[in-house]
């Protein structure tokens, strides 16, 4: 817990500063998208689904190129 | 497409140049025609509607993408899925705007142990899911909308879904919200609709927050509340039960109750699944990406905590590298790693008291078990400005704690997939 506390703390201050668009060189690359391919990921979801009792938090939002 | 700019003269954004430059372009004469070969008002709404949506949007970034995948999946248990997927999408801005069509077919064969217990050799059946999505950014805000309509011959589910991303101030914050409602029908192969029919409903809301840390490291933060209503359980399982006195037997006997030793001391008794018409499921979830550019290499790690008022609570963590070989080829090592609690419920033998009462929550889901699922594989990819290709093969190995009828488990996934943009 401590350590998650200490990840989402440093969350925060870095959110003070803004990364400019020259900055986002390698935000901007395909690995760097915080979200997967979303048919392939629908395909990957569909089957963890039946094989794990938990669900959900999958999915979101945010990063890479700075879009949406 | 002067029919459509003519009932479009309102619809139109006016701050929009390229739907301007458009509403320019006919000659008078064509306007004064057009009236006469008007479609009906339905049709024209309709048109005016799509052309408003495409109108609106920058002309950056409109490209069309076609794809198909292909999942194929085999265990130890005798289960194979062959699932194909066909999609098709249309970007309609550089801020995620998209329209979307998704279709999916799975073939299961299963001669599984949830199969096998219940004296059926195997059985085979067909699912078949349609998915649309259309999403449309709006200055820094993204609102989305899908619906999933899934179909098999037993099984029959609607699911709409509603959603909102925005950027807070900066690309470098952004909160995304989703909500999804699920309807399922729930009948029985063999049986009447009218003999055994059920509903169920699902509630899926979300929250994540995506931040960036520097130029090369991402974080984000998500929660979900899922809560489902009606019938959660599965109409084909039933469940064994034993007496404290047949549990003996087989222990004088140095049996061990299992899959092949278990019908010899059950009770002829064997109801159906019994689980709680109420499920409230909680799951805390953060990913990290940070790109190390001088090996061309890409850090990913995903951890999620999940609970639920059932008492089922999981860990799960996967780990990630993707490397980029070569400009146009990529190449990622991802574990994973699953380890969940059984739910309150569950016991690895169900037994009769003394005064005849059955339990009255029961279950053979192994997914209410306690087990530990090690998942290994490797996707290796190919793109080019036109075409991209992927291969993604991976082992996973399950380690039940208390499942009657298994111990182990042992599956193989491949998937294949294509990507072709214009």
């Amino acid at each position: 817990m401590w350590v998650v506390t200490r990840v989402w703390v440093l969350a925060m201050l870095a959110g003070c500063a803004t990364t400019s668009a020259w900055e986002r060189e390698f935000l901007a690359r395909p690995e760097m998208s915080l979200d997967e391919d979303p048919d392939e990921a629908a395909l990957k979801q569909h089957y963890l689904g039946t094989r794990e009792g938990a669900v959900g938090g999958s999915g979101g939002g945010g990063g890479g190129c700075g879009c949406n | 497409m002067r029919l459509q700019l003519t009932c479009l003269e309102a619809a139109a954004s006016p701050s929009d140049p390229t739907s301007r430059e458009r509403r320019q372009a006919p000659e008078p004469s064509q306007l004064t025609r057009a009236p006469t070969r008007l479609p009906p008002r339905r049709a024209c709404v309709l048109l005016a509607f799509a052309n408003a949506w495409l109108a609106a949007t920058p002309a950056v970034a409109q490209e069309w993408s076609a794809g198909a995948d292909l999942l194929v999946y085999t265990d130890t248990d005798a289960v194979q899925v062959v699932s194909p997927q066909a999609h098709v999408r249309r970007t309609l801005d550089d801020d995620g705007g998209m329209i979307s069509a998704r279709f999916t077919v799975d073939v299961v064969t299963a001669a599984s142990v949830d199969v096998v217990t219940h004296a059926t050799p195997s059985f085979r059946e067909t699912r078949y899911e349609l998915g649309l999505s259309a999403s449309k950014a709006f200055g820094a805000h993204l609102p989305s909308m899908s619906y999933r309509y899934s179909h098999e011959p037993d099984y029959v589910s609607h699911g709409g879904q509603l959603g909102w991303r925005s950027r807070l101030g900066t690309p470098d914050s952004v909160l995304s919200l989703g909500y999804w409602l699920t309807h399922d029908l729930v009948l029985r192969h063999g049986t009447s609709r009218n003999a055994f029919s059920e509903t169920a409903f699902t509630h899926d809301a979300s929250i994540s927050f995506a931040q960036t840390l520097s130029d090369r490291s991402l974080l984000r933060f998500g929660y979900g509340l899922v809560v489902q209503t009606g019938y959660l359980e599965k109409p084909y399982r039933h469940v064994p039960l034993f007496t404290s006195e047949s549990v003996a037997a087989a222990r004088a006997d140095g049996t061990r109750l299992d899959r092949s030793s278990f019908d010899e001391y059950r009770e002829s008794l064997r109801p159906p699944e019994e689980v709680p018409d109420l499920r409230i499921r909680h799951a805390l979830s953060v990913r990290g990406l940070h790109h190390l550019p001088d090996v061309r290499t890409t850090l990913r790690l995903d951890y999620r905590f999940y609970f639920d008022d059932w008492g089922l609570l999981a860990h799960t963590i996967e780990p990630a590298v993707r490397t980029r070989i070569r400009e146009a080829w990529d190449l990622t090592i991802f574990a994973r790693v699953h380890r969940q609690d059984s739910a309150s419920f569950w016991r690895r033998v169900y037994q009769i008291d003394e005064a005849g009462t059955v339990p009255s929550l029961r279950s053979v889901d192994r997914d209410l078990s306690a087990y530990t699922t090690l998942t290994a594989g490797g996707r290796f990819g190919w793109e080019s400005t036109s075409v991209s290709l992927y291969v993604d093969l991976s082992v996973a190995h399950t380690r039940y704690d208390s499942f009657l009828y298994r111990d182990r488990l042992t599956a193989l996934i491949a998937r294949v997939g294509g990507r072709f943009f214009r």
